[in-house]
């Protein structure tokens, strides 16, 4: 994704901002990773030009040069020193999910359960833990589940680890499909908001 | 009609980017019945097929036309295969998801001998017959390119029809053919016979008469196939909008193709004699198409190809020119194939001002003796001369390539390897700086695979206890000296020495091969050699006769059809000289008639 947009910003003809290292890099940072194979519909970086743009202008210009399936929504200036990656918080997802157990019952259980274990493996390193304090709430819509989750680089959620949690805690027989993230909050005063109104509140 | 490929099979697969498509500067047209639909098929996987810049050259030429389209087709990888082959998935084009099968023509490029078992597969994966002989009007047309075509007769009986040369050169007549074919309806048989009037076309079948049903030549072969080339680099058409990949490949850059040939002549080297004459891009030409590909890509590195970087008739001028834009772009050079013999410290300091790769030599043989048999006109004295230069300007990391086994060599001459490792080592103590860094010095050797069209083209391949002798030989020397040490699969080398001067049946022995589960055979972890060794022994081929033979001047070689401007007589002449240890002197120094000229262009005509 990074080197994507790296050369979508390369082949616009914006002037992007580079690190001043012995291996130049061009600045950004990207919100939560994606998981591969999920679809999004909101995902945040922070970019850093050597040039006053406006922010439409950068939009219309990599929205020109982006690969299909991809493109920028909207674009804002950003004033405060913190990155978005450090600065995301939240996420909410949903996906397809297959199960004998009615959808309701489960969130009903996840809800309840005081916790929720899951088998974590990193680096060919599998450890249990305990996910249901990252999960803030789940939901049941039609054939899918909605959930939102704690998400960034301190405590993060990825849904598919809920779908093991519940195949092994909950309802042996469930598969999810379609994963798709929906949204990605920051933290201001206790309170869970888009990262681009953050921008409005900077502003202020 | 698009085939779909769920999700749920892209997730359990292995960067599922490989088959997706949908890159920057993708062409996606629309198929029309009246459009020749030109499949671009590389039998590797997706990484290795994108980093190939012939394909990207033919992808634009073809879509650049109104009335054709090309679409790629890789050979899917071993998980992804299988998830084919259990939902009874085709093979398909990265572009628009079309069955191979739906294709005009299905035209392969031929980088490697070892991948001639993808192209059967990638065939059965698309429900094509693997016999041209057996695919009758409703299969495309299976065509093949590139170097291993140069020697088409292991692949005869699979391939429709070869373009000997440069596929730029003939694509478009290649393409008008196969239109008027559609247009007017006419057979495959038809077609195949106006194809062969081309020149650098090769149809196999209409030679199958001199052939006995075993794939053996019973009749002297009347045909004379000469090579195509493009004469003029600087206006031959170069991809102004190369796709760019999502994933990571091989060479995830621009590339730029600096001149085709080389002016040297090592006597192994096939590339060396097929791509006479030299032809060079002129340095404003290429400055252009740098700028181009840049704008285009988004890229962040230029990378230049060819077969010898440092012999570029205006290198400096070029680099110069080419830094002022990659300073200003934040975009780094590299330079890759530099002669350890004229490396000047003004050219590594260029490469330096953006980024310091490690420096490579190729000295392909450890004696002075032996690099004289072999025409690699490099001394001892340059190589230590370049590499105090080089550690003096803070290089930390050389690499030095070796092939065993090529003719005459001695185990005095496999020392020699060795001998040259430990000088380079001690070299570093002098000027290195060996307090802050060690030097990472490691040697890698491969084995001598003798190949058509080279004045080694007659030599045996030495046998296999002799490959592991003189291996084992090296190991324990360069142990002692505790230098690292790299080397090739004698298995490997010896499928290689015997398909590379393969004739027809030795195609037999690829399908047999590939029956056997044979796929992937360029990638160690797949190369099953008893795969190779059985179907030898089944198809009863001698592999000998093949790879470790001498084979004496008179023999009427599998290949000898195809004039590649070089003559014989030259190559006879440099295989005498070779064993008198005598070295010729490259195209710019002396012209010694190899007979290239008759191209009328490039390195021929320079100084007229």
């Amino acid at each position: 994704m990074m080197k994507t947009f790296q050369r979508a910003i390369r082949r616009s003809g914006l002037e992007a901002e580079y690190s001043h290292g012995f291996n130049p890099q061009m600045q950004m940072v990207f919100g939560a990773p994606l998981s591969l194979g999920f679809t999004s519909e909101a995902e945040y970086a922070d970019f850093t030009f050597s040039n006053d743009y406006e922010p439409d202008d950068v939009k219309n210009k990599l929205n020109d040069t982006l690969p299909e399936g991809l493109s920028v929504i909207d674009t804002g200036i950003r004033t405060i020193k913190t990155n978005i990656m450090a600065d995301i918080k939240y996420a909410d997802y949903d996906f397809i999910l297959f199960s004998k157990m009615s959808h309701e019952s489960i969130v009903d259980k996840v809800m309840t359960a005081e916790n929720l274990l899951a088998e974590k493996s990193r680096k060919g390193k599998t450890k249990t833990i305990d996910i249901r304090p990252l999960i803030v709430k789940v939901e049941a819509e039609d054939d899918r589940l909605k959930i939102l989750s704690k998400a960034g680089n301190q405590n993060n959620l990825n849904p598919r680890l809920l779908v093991e949690a519940i195949r092994k805690n909950i309802d042996k027989s469930v598969e999810g499909i379609g994963y798709n993230r929906k949204e990605q909050y920051v933290e201001r005063e206790g309170k869970m908001i888009s990262p681009l109104d953050v921008i409005a509140l900077e502003s202020k | 009609m698009s085939i779909k490929i769920s999700d749920e099979i892209l997730m359990n697969v292995e960067k599922p980017a490989r088959y997706t498509g949908g890159e920057v500067n993708s062409v996606i047209k629309e198929h029309n019945p009246e459009t020749v639909k030109f499949a671009f098929c590389f039998p590797d996987v997706y990484e290795v097929a994108m980093s190939h810049l012939g394909g990207q050259i033919l992808y634009s030429i073809i879509n650049n036309r109104d009335d054709a389209l090309c679409e790629r087709i890789f050979s899917p990888w071993t998980d992804m295969e299988k998830a084919m082959r259990e939902n009874d998935i085709p093979l398909f084009s990265l572009e628009t998801k079309t069955n191979a099968a739906d294709f005009d023509i299905l035209g392969f490029t031929l980088q490697y001998e070892m991948s001639y078992t993808n192209i059967i597969n990638m065939l059965n994966l698309a429900g094509v017959p693997l016999m041209g002989q057996d695919r009758g009007e409703d299969f495309p047309l299976v065509c093949a390119g590139g170097p291993c075509a140069f020697n088409p007769e292991p692949l005869a009986e699979v391939v429709d029809f070869f373009l000997i040369g440069e596929g730029e050169e003939k694509i478009n007549t290649i393409l008008d053919i196969v239109k008027t074919v559609k247009e007017e309806g006419l057979s495959k048989a038809e077609c195949l016979l106006m194809l062969s009037k081309t020149e650098g076309i090769y149809v196999p079948s209409l030679l199958d008469d001199c052939f006995d049903s075993t794939g053996l030549r019973i009749k002297d072969i009347d045909t004379v196939v000469k090579k195509v080339l493009i004469t003029n680099l600087d206006e031959a058409p170069y991809p102004k909008k190369p796709i760019v990949p999502f994933i990571n490949i091989v060479h995830d850059r621009t590339m730029m193709e600096i001149f085709r040939g080389c002016i040297r002549g090592c006597r192994f080297c096939q590339a060396g004699f097929i791509y006479r004459p030299v032809r060079e891009k002129s340095p404003d030409v290429l400055v252009n198409e740098a700028k181009t590909k840049l704008e285009a890509t988004g890229y962040d590195e230029i990378s230049l190809a060819s077969l010898s970087t440092s012999d570029y008739y205006a290198l400096g001028e070029l680099t110069d020119k080419l830094l002022d834009i990659t300073e200003s772009h934040s975009t780094s050079l590299s330079l890759p194939s530099l002669r350890a013999d004229n490396f000047s410290m003004e050219l590594m300091e260029k490469v330096q001002k953006v980024r310091k790769s490690g420096l490579t030599f190729a000295p392909e043989a450890g004696s002075q003796r032996l690099r004289d048999v072999i025409n690699k006109n490099i001394t001892e004295e340059d190589m230590l001369k370049t590499a105090a230069i080089a550690f003096k300007g803070g290089w930390t990391s050389l690499k030095l390539y070796f092939m065993l086994g090529l003719p005459t060599e001695t185990m005095e001459d496999v020392k020699g390897i060795a001998d040259l490792a430990w000088k380079i080592k001690q070299l570093y103590r002098e000027h290195g700086n060996p307090q802050r860094k060690a030097l990472t010095l490691t040697v890698s050797t491969a084995f001598f695979v003798p190949k058509p069209f080279t004045p080694f083209q007659w030599e045996p391949q030495i046998t296999v206890d002799q490959m592991l002798e003189r291996q084992r030989y090296l190991y324990d020397l360069l142990k002692k000296s505790k230098i690292k040490y790299n080397w090739h699969d004698y298995k490997l080398s010896r499928m290689e020495g015997i398909i590379s001067r393969g004739d027809r049946r030795i195609g037999r022995v690829i399908v047999k091969a590939w029956e056997k589960g044979a796929r992937f055979d360029g990638w160690a972890e797949y190369f099953d050699y008893n795969k190779w060794i059985q179907a030898i022994e089944e198809c009863g081929i001698d592999a000998d006769e093949y790879a470790s033979r001498t084979r004496p001047t008179s023999e009427i070689l599998p290949w000898d059809f195809i004039d590649i401007g070089v003559n014989k007589k030259f190559l006879l002449d440099e295989k005498q000289k070779a064993y008198s240890g005598i070295t010729t002197k490259n195209c710019r120094e002396d012209c010694m008639a190899c007979g290239a000229a008759c191209f009328g262009a490039g390195v021929c005509f320079e100084n007229n």
